[in-house]
């Protein structure tokens, strides 16, 4: 817990320093340009483009379009725009101003190029200079950093409780019921795994170990409410004004808040909505009655016991993971496809792997309803989606996991003018919306992955375009996840279908392999689905598109070689990059067998 | 009226602990401090800077509830690494001085000891 107070106060100073790094760098590099006439040519040149694409983007100055094809087409893949094509220019320039280097799929212009419209604090006839709603990863990133910036600021965080009466504290998702439990009980269960594993290395593990759910429940909230007070000390220590309520638009610039003492009116210049997402229930018979979601699992007052996990996204395959490891028989069900928007090989072996370790998976069934017996079990009819064949079968547990949907329900929007986009808020590349002065950052927006790093530093740059000196734009592309399954999967930059989309199969080039941990060898753990691939420009300078890793410590693994991607990471480096012996990240560095070339990508030995 | 307890040493805190958890459920705050010498001046100077801002604040705690202050002991049987107190489970202290609620996540350590903001924050906090 001390730790964790000193912690916090050691990063800010970390933060605090990377603002001055990027503020002199950019002074540096425009001295720079101006200096040489040759770089300042080609400096303008690429300023010139950077404008043109701002102005496509936004739709000119002050006509910030309401439009909902109003996206930044720049940041997003697959697009029209020229930003693959202008390699040959931009990287002569690249070594004097502007832009550091170019990059075939870092927007690199997002971070560096741009000039941005800035809030000045204007101490006017509103009662705050910001409003941020939602107190989760996004708003309080961009509540402190306002503060810290001189604004007027309020954040405000109301948490719903769920049909099943499961409400939590101040922080949002990510600690309360997303990455922070998920984490520690795929820990629990890794640790049952090794438990077992050490009888193998020669550890006398006589009795039969058994998993204590309520124990472990217990230490995760108790951890969780940890984490909620550090929150509210911060919060009090950067004097960031924080009201437990919900609140709802009355006009663009006044917000009604619900409180439990009652109702407060209050008037602001600007707003962040941050509010985030909640699981969604099917809609079926029984599903709210008798059904849980994340949001309940953590803080299950029972043994989850036979549990139907329906959804097979990472939060599905996640808790259908963990569950599995401590000892209950989760099955899953997969309506069509497993990991929607990852890499569908990568996918495939990871539901591979989970069925290997004795889960079910259900494929091409949908719910039709649940029932509560009398037995307190549940019943369960579900359908083939293509053949219409019924079964059923009888669980203690159904978790829904089938998506999530964006709290814009309760914010009335339409009295504020903000367009909502299936339960989404679209917003341009300066995360603004519709409406001038309301913004949107974290989960809520539309068409950007949600995570808790990308929601941080999100709303940290918005509030230092706000406020700050920054001109610094969110680049959205690039950005490393992990899903913790019980063989986990880690990736960084394009999964092979989206690079052959983007550039044609013909242009692409896959290295791959199958490899053995060393220690996997003693316990005999399954290497069947330890696998690794980088997707890569064929020709050229064969740069890396996309790295995709499925094996021990996945994330551990991934998060550096994604620094290397951003950097410019090519074929020829990571080759030439000597491994660390014996781990299984150096297998990124083996990596020389290609999907074109048909060889067996499965290892011979393990030192050759 | 809070009502307020002075011990010192490992020994009397477990007792004193003991005591007021068989008492019931009112809330308790505890704060650990460095012990003072025969003038009465602790070696620990933030625990000195903490002291009156804490027993200010304290008029904020609930009614009822215990406050329980702690002297730790002298300064090198702090830094043993085995001080009882590091290794209880329930105080696991690292910095002194530390406030803490009774068998809860709220505390606050070292310098937020004396933040007048944070302490009556502690002492109000309901969730």
């Amino acid at each position: 817990m001390s730790l964790t107070l000193w912690n916090s106060r050691f990063s800010i100073t970390l933060v605090r320093q990377h603002t001055t790094i990027f503020t002199s760098a950019r002074t540096a590099l425009t001295e720079n340009a101006i200096n040489s006439s040759h770089l300042s040519q080609n400096f303008l040149q690429r300023r010139h483009f950077a404008l043109n694409l701002m102005k496509t983007n936004t739709g000119g100055d002050g006509g910030r379009a309401p439009s909902n094809s109003r996206n930044p087409t720049n940041n997003q893949r697959g697009s029209s725009q020229p930003r693959y094509t202008r390699n040959a220019s931009m990287s002569q320039g690249a070594a004097g101003g502007g832009i550091p280097f170019e990059h075939p799929h870092c927007d690199r212009i997002a971070m560096y190029d741009y000039e941005s419209r800035r809030n000045r604090i204007t101490r006017g006839p509103y009662d705050y200079d910001l409003i941020v709603i939602g107190g989760g990863s996004a708003g309080l990133a961009c509540a402190k950093e306002a503060v810290a910036c001189g604004a007027r600021v309020v954040c405000l965080d109301y948490v719903k409780p769920t049909p099943l009466g499961t409400k939590w504290g101040v922080g949002g998702t990510c600690v309360n019921v997303g990455c922070i439990p998920k984490k520690l009980m795929h820990q629990a269960s890794l640790l049952g795994e090794a438990v077992h594993e050490a009888a193998a290395y020669g550890w006398n593990v006589n009795e039969k170990i058994k998993p204590d759910w309520n124990k472990l429940v217990s230490s995760v909230q108790n951890h969780i409410k940890s984490v909620n007070w550090v929150t509210r000390v911060d919060l009090r220590d950067k004097k960031v004004e924080y009201i437990n309520g919900l609140g709802s638009f009355l006009d663009p610039h006044t917000m009604t808040i619900k409180m439990k003492s009652g109702d407060r009116k209050i008037t602001s210049q600007t707003f962040v909505i941050a509010v985030g997402g909640r699981p969604r229930y099917p809609d079926i018979p029984g599903a709210v009655e008798y059904g849980i979601t994340s949001d309940d699992l953590f803080s299950l007052n029972r043994e989850p016991g036979k549990t139907l996990v329906v959804g097979a996204g990472y939060i599905g395959l996640e808790c259908a993971g963990f569950l599995k490891g401590l000892g209950y028989e989760p099955t899953v069900m997969v309506r069509s496809i497993v990991l929607r928007g990852f890499d569908q090989q990568m996918a495939g072996l990871v539901a591979d792997s989970m069925e290997e370790r004795g889960i079910p998976f259900l494929y091409q069934y949908v719910p039709l309803s649940v029932e509560k017996l009398s037995s307190g079990k549940l019943l369960v009819k579900y359908e083939h989606s293509q053949s219409g064949e019924v079964r059923s079968d009888t669980f203690d547990t159904v978790l829904w996991a089938i998506g999530r949907k964006g709290l814009v329900d309760d914010l009335n929007l339409a009295n504020a003018g903000v367009h909502t986009f299936k339960d989404k808020i679209q917003v341009d590349s300066y995360e603004a919306t519709n409406v001038p002065n309301i913004y949107a950052v974290g989960d809520i927006i539309y068409g950007k992955p949600e995570l808790t790093p990308v929601a941080v530093l999100a709303g940290r740059l918005l509030a230092r375009r706000l406020y700050g000196e920054s001109t610094q734009r969110m680049d959205y592309t690039d950005v490393a996840t992990t899903v913790f399954t019980p063989l986990e999967y880690a990736c960084v930059g394009l999964s092979e279908e989206d690079a052959v989309k983007e550039f044609g199969a013909d242009e692409i080039e896959v290295f791959h392999g199958y490899y053995k941990p060393t220690e996997f060898f003693i316990p005999q753990k399954s290497v069947r689905h330890c696998y690794l691939k980088a997707v890569a420009e064929r020709h050229g300078e064969q740069r890396v598109y996309g790295l995709h890793y499925l094996g021990p410590v996945a994330g551990e693994v991934i998060q550096g070689f994604a620094a290397a991607l951003k950097s410019g990471l090519t074929i020829k480096t990571l080759m030439n990059t000597v491994g660390i012996h014996p781990t299984t990240a150096e297998e990124f560095t083996r990596l020389n067998i290609t999907k074109r070339s048909g060889l067996d990508p499965t290892p011979a030995s393990c030192c050759s | 009226m809070v009502v307020k307890h002075n011990v010192k040493g490992y020994d009397e805190f477990s007792k004193k602990m003991e005591e007021l958890e068989g008492n019931g459920s009112a809330q308790v705050h505890v704060l650990f401090s460095g012990g003072k010498d025969e003038n009465g001046e602790s070696w620990c100077p933030y625990c000195v800077k903490a002291e009156p801002v804490i027993s200010d604040a304290l008029k904020k705690a609930p009614d009822n509830s215990h406050f329980v202050h702690v002297d730790v002991g002298e300064r090198s049987y702090w830094k043993d690494l085995n001080c009882p107190f590091r290794k209880d489970p329930n105080t696991h202290l690292i910095f002194l001085p530390t406030l803490l609620r009774w068998k809860s996540p709220q505390r606050l350590d070292g310098e937020r000891c004396s933040n007048k903001d944070l302490v009556e924050m502690m002492f109000e906090d309901e969730d």
